[in-house]
C-alpha cells in the first residue's frame, strides 16, 4: 500500500456502487467506494486505513476485522445484517472463505450504510490524530 | 513454479508470495502496485525502516520511500515462524 497524509473528505452524492472484500486467512475487510482504484493509503488508527485521491476518499481497509469488532460491540452488532447481506448476495460464508461482493448501494444497503459510518468514525481518527500531531509539534516549538 | 516476490529478507528470512495471492489480495485491493513486484521486493530486500505490526505478532510493515515527498510504500509481511530464530530459514 502506499501511505500518504493528506485531509480526507467523502463524495456521498457520487456513491452509487460499493465493493467490499474479505480476506479470511489474514481477518483484512476492504471496502471500496465504487470499484477498486489507485489510491494513496492513510493509517487513521490502529489497524484502520482510509485510501484516498486527491483528497477523496475512495476506501477502507480494516486488518483484523473479528478483533476490532469484538473491541467494539456496538460496530458489532451492526455487522450482523451486514454480514447477513453479503452473505445472501453472495452465496459465500465469513467462516469459510474468501469473500468479493460488488452491487449499487441499493443491492447492498446495509454494507453501504457501515461503511459510510466507519468512514465517518475513520475521519473522526483522522483528525484525532492529526491534532495530537499538531499539539505535540507547538509543545516542543514552545518548549525550544 | 516462477513466484510474483521471491526475496530474502534483510535479515535472510526467505519472504514468499504467489502469482495468485499477488493478483487476487494485491492487485485487487491495491491496483497502485500492478507491474510493481520488484519494487516491492526491493522494499523487503532493503527497507528503510521496520515496525513491528501492533496486533499481530508474525507481521511487520516494510517501509520505503520512493520519492522526495512524505508517500511511503508500507508492505506488510507475515512470517510462518517466529522471527527471531527464522533468520535464514522458511
Amino acid at each position: 500500500m502506499m501511505l500518504s497524509s493528506r485531509t480526507p473528505s467523502v463524495d456521498l452524492q457520487g456513491l452509487k456502487r460499493i465493493t467490499f472484500g474479505y480476506d479470511r486467512k489474514y481477518d483484512v475487510a476492504v471496502f471500496h467506494l465504487g470499484v477498486p482504484q489507485t489510491a494513496n493509503t492513510d493509517e487513521v488508527d490502529d489497524s484502520w486505513y482510509l485510501r484516498n485521491v486527491d483528497d477523496e476518499i475512495v476506501g477502507l481497509e480494516l486488518h483484523g476485522l473479528k478483533r476490532i469488532l469484538r473491541a467494539t460491540p456496538a460496530h458489532s452488532m451492526m455487522f450482523k445484517p451486514v454480514a447477513h447481506e453479503i452473505e445472501a448476495v453472495t452465496g459465500l460464508s465469513f467462516d469459510r472463505e474468501d469473500i468479493r461482493a460488488e452491487g449499487s448501494v441499493q443491492e447492498l444497503p446495509c454494507t453501504t450504510q457501515f461503511l459510510l459510518i466507519l468512514i465517518g468514525r475513520s475521519i473522526e481518527k483522522y483528525e484525532t490524530m492529526r491534532q495530537a500531531e499538531y499539539q505535540e509539534a507547538a509543545r516542543r516549538l514552545l518548549a525550544g | 513454479m516462477s513466484l510474483a516476490i521471491d526475496v530474502v529478507d534483510y535479515e535472510g528470512t526467505p519472504v514468499k508470495c504467489d502469482w495468485a495471492q499477488w493478483y487476487g489480495k494485491v492487485i485487487a485491493n491495491h491496483p497502485e502496485l500492478a507491474g510493481r513486484e520488484s519494487e516491492v521486493a526491493d522494499v523487503i530486500a532493503k527497507p528503510e525502516m521496520v515496525l513491528q505490526d501492533r496486533d499481530y505478532a508474525r507481521r511487520r510493515h516494510f517501509l520505503h520511500r520512493p520519492g522526495e515527498d512524505l508517500i511511503y510504500v508500507d508492505v506488510i509481511v507475515e512470517y510462518l515462524m517466529k522471527t527471531e530464530s527464522a533468520s535464514g530459514a522458511w
